[in-house]
């Protein structure tokens, strides 16, 4: 309840609903901010949370880890753009990520990743476009598909990437 | 305001020179007929004083500004529990919900941000995406509603462009008066109120108070439990006392109003928000008149605090959780001064100082601002039948300085059965708060909204044409044409961006014309009133080319009333038609989404019983009209109940 005086010399008390303490059901929506997990198949599905608007999240897939930007990284993650690190190239193929089992021949530069979405004007959400992109470091080469740009909670950029080595 | 107090000499000399009798009031324009002298007819002959167009009490028929009335007859006998409910049945009135699911209404084809609510002609605040709730103003201690279409800046400064709505409470009277109702509806909803009014001869006064609840409106299709709409829990209090002498009167008034509303909103991105949004309102009113002979002094002074709390938990993460607070207030003094100059001419002068202040938690900071305004005007009776007033009116405001908005009407008596009334006149809408100040980040869309502190204020020219003719006692034809002219429209624009966010901002560069027309027809005769209404509403943004978002182009009303004296029962029906609506909901901005055609029926009956009771049984949106994604309205909602007027 607060009150403060008003005109005439009336008072008003007005109660307060301002949340005192933390909601207990909240829980984080990601165990990192690279969160990896090994399918059954061999493939991988990484959870990269990007939702930071002043700081990219570095991954690196060979140790499957968010690293340090004084570290060794791949690709990095900062809302809806992926940005591959220097001398890490990224191909664009039209195809189903089941479908890509070797990198494609053309197709291959160090540009940011900005089309992978659809977007929804009346809703504003982002649908991942069913592409394939192949990402070659100098140490490994793989395809990704992003499946999801929400977590569970709905939250805006928590990438699902499902990727598996070429 | 100088309302419901007599400024003796300009009423009585206007009603002399227009017709009198059954012509003279028509207080029809508020749909349904108020019971005149045929006790157990409905007739057309009340005299209905209004005084939202001139600021001067003034019979209706008699005003130089067309002004449309909805009686307490009407508030009572049509169920309508809100201001809204009741706007909403006439059909030059579009009555929305903005995003906030806030009530709006949109007057000649200009959204709700451009028209002004007043309440016993004192300023509301509390604007939510220029949504002013007008659920929050419940119908129990209203003596009537005022209606003025056009732009009214010249009388009332900023914001009446597209109209004024005017609220004016019920006045205690001699003696003591009781009535409380209790009702009961089909959404698990109930109502109670109450009112108690006590009067002399010189003193007066009353309390009103009432409690209103009803649970939220689930989505059938939502498995997280989203809701269609909040739930509300609604309570008013008001006072009011008056104080007479031979020369004076004073007013104190004081009313505080609380409105809980709790839903779950489910996004697309699968998140699911539990919502809450707790509105509550201190006004508080001082008024003192004085008049003698051709004179009549008034003072003012009221305030007004609104403050908003919205708190947004989301499921399984606090990512988004919000705690939002505004506070908002206004003090506003009056002073005016009417007076006889001479035989043909009736000046008014006034001068006004208004103090406005905003604080939350968006705007880079809080906002304040003060408007002094002087405003003149002349009622100069040209010939017996022939109506001219000049009018102007000079604000001075320490945001955005100097501004003048001149208004010419005048009024034609045609005979004895049909009068003429045009206006020219200018309107704007100054900058609010938040244009000017916001600073708001959405980091998960990726984009910034700046406000620009060096707006100007929107702008209008409008040209209003009407007239009314009774060519019988019980038949009453009323048709206005009108054409806007809106300059300087505050719009969003894109700024070069701030590093990697969209940076979005505000300017004045956005013109819209709108223009149309509205006619009635109207017949009471024995037990039976009937009201035929349509309004035309072509609104166009000259920039983008299109039609104005939301707003119908076409709206029938068809309103009927029954009364037995006999048998004590009175029955209501009313038909509204609502033509298609365009929104815009893809990249594209001339890909509109067009709404379908609504057709709401609203039907209650009431009948009397001896000491004083009653019982009363109302269905609303009876067809079950709207739908859920693009036109969300009020399901069917039978609702039954009982009132007592001893």
């Amino acid at each position: 309840m607060r009150c403060a005086p008003t005109v005439f010399l009336l008072g008003a008390c007005f109660q307060s609903i301002a949340p005192d303490v933390p909601d207990a059901n909240d829980v984080a929506p990601t165990t990192g901010k690279f969160a990896t997990t090994q399918n059954a198949d061999g493939s991988f599905t990484t959870i990269v949370d990007s939702s930071s608007q002043t700081e990219a999240t570095l991954g690196d897939f060979d140790t499957r880890a968010a690293v340090m930007a004084s570290e060794p990284w791949d690709l990095a993650f900062q809302r809806v753009e992926i940005t591959p690190a220097p001398g890490v190239e990224v191909a664009r193929v039209e195809a189903a990520f089941v479908d890509v089992v070797v990198p494609p021949q053309t197709g291959w530069s160090g540009n940011v990743v900005d089309d992978w979405y659809d977007y929804n004007a009346e809703t504003h959400v982002l649908t991942p476009r069913p592409v394939t992109y192949a990402v070659h470091t100098s140490t490994l080469t793989f395809a990704f598909e992003i499946e999801r740009y929400y977590d569970e909670a709905g939250n805006a950029g928590f990438f699902t990437l499902h990727w598996r080595s070429l | 305001m100088f309302a419901r107090h007599p400024s003796r000499g300009l009423a009585h000399s206007l009603s002399a020179s227009s017709r009198g009798g059954l012509s003279s009031a028509l207080s029809i324009l508020c749909l349904v007929p108020a019971l005149g002298a045929a006790d157990d007819e409905l007739v057309l002959d009340e005299e209905v004083i209004v005084v939202t167009g001139t600021r001067t009490e003034t019979p209706r028929q008699a005003s130089p500004v067309t002004t449309e009335v909805i009686d307490r007859e009407r508030l009572e006998k049509s169920g309508t529990q809100t201001a809204s409910e009741a706007l909403a049945l006439r059909p030059g009135l579009w009555v929305d919900r903005g995003v906030a699911g806030t009530s709006g209404v949109t007057v000649q084809g200009l959204g709700p941000q451009y028209s002004l609510v007043l309440v016993d002609g004192a300023r509301q605040i509390g604007r939510t995406d220029g949504y002013l709730d007008l659920d929050r103003f419940a119908t129990d201690d209203l003596e009537q509603i005022e209606i003025v279409r056009g732009p009214a800046s010249v009388l009332y400064g900023s914001d009446a462009l597209g109209g004024v709505i005017n609220l004016v409470t019920r006045t205690p009277k001699g003696g003591i008066a009781v009535d409380a109702v209790g009702r009961v509806d089909s959404r698990l909803g109930y109502e109670a109120r109450g009112r108690i009014a006590v009067g002399s001869g010189r003193y007066g006064g009353s309390l009103t108070a009432g409690h209103r609840t009803a649970a939220a409106i689930v989505d059938p299709d939502s498995a997280e439990g989203g809701t269609l709409f909040d739930a509300y829990d609604d309570t008013h209090a008001a006072a009011k006392g008056i104080a007479r002498t031979d020369n004076w009167r004073f007013d104190a008034a004081t009313d505080y109003s609380r409105r809980d509303l709790r839903g779950v909103s489910v996004m697309a991105t699968g998140a699911v928000l539990d919502q809450r949004n707790l509105v509550e309102t201190v006004t508080s009113r001082l008024m003192a008149r004085w008049s003698r002979d051709e004179t009549a002094v008034g003072l003012e002074l009221s305030g007004n605090i609104y403050r908003d709390q919205y708190v947004s938990n989301q499921r399984r993460s606090d990512l988004l959780d919000q705690y939002q607070l505004t506070d908002e207030n206004l003090v506003e003094s009056r002073i005016q001064v009417a007076r006889q100059l001479a035989a043909r001419h009736r000046g008014l002068v006034g001068g006004e100082v208004l103090r406005e202040a905003l604080d939350a938690d968006r705007l880079a900071e809080a906002g304040g601002r003060t408007r002094v305004a002087l405003f003149v005007q002349d009622e100069w009776r040209v010939t017996d039948s022939a109506l001219v007033v000049p009018a102007a009116r000079l604000d001075v405001d320490t945001q955005f300085g100097t501004h003048v908005t001149p208004r010419l009407a005048a009024r034609w008596q045609v005979g004895d059965d049909a009068v003429v009334r045009s206006s020219v006149g200018t309107g704007y809408r100054a900058p609010a708060f938040k244009e000017l100040l916001l600073l708001f980040s959405n980091p998960g869309a990726g984009y910034e909204v700046a406000g620009n502190p060096d707006l100007e204020p929107e702008t209008s020219i409008s040209l209003q044409v009407g007239g009314e003719w009774t060519p019988t006692k019980w038949l009453w034809f009323g048709v206005d044409a009108y054409a806007n002219r809106l300059r300087e429209m505050i719009a969003i624009v894109t700024r070069p961006p701030d590093g990697e966010a969209l940076m979005f901002g505000y300017d004045n560069i956005g013109r819209v014309r709108t223009y149309g027309g509205e006619g009635y027809a109207i017949a009471a005769h024995g037990r039976a009133g009937i009201e035929l209404g349509y309004a035309l509403a072509r609104s166009r943004d000259l920039d983008a080319s299109r039609p104005l978002e939301g707003i119908p182009q076409h709206r029938v009303t068809v309103t009927a009333r029954w009364r037995d004296k006999v048998a004590q029962l009175d029955a209501f029906v009313a038909v509204v038609f609502t033509g298609h609506r365009p929104l815009y909901l893809s990249s594209d901005p001339q890909d509109a989404t067009v709404t379908d055609r609504r057709v709401e029926v609203r039907a209650r009956i009431g009948r009397r019983f001896r000491g004083g009771y009653g019982g009363f049984l109302g269905i609303d949106n009876a067809l079950g009209a709207g739908d859920d994604e693009r036109d969300r309205i009020y399901p069917r909602t039978v609702y039954a109940g009982i009132e007592v007027h001893p």
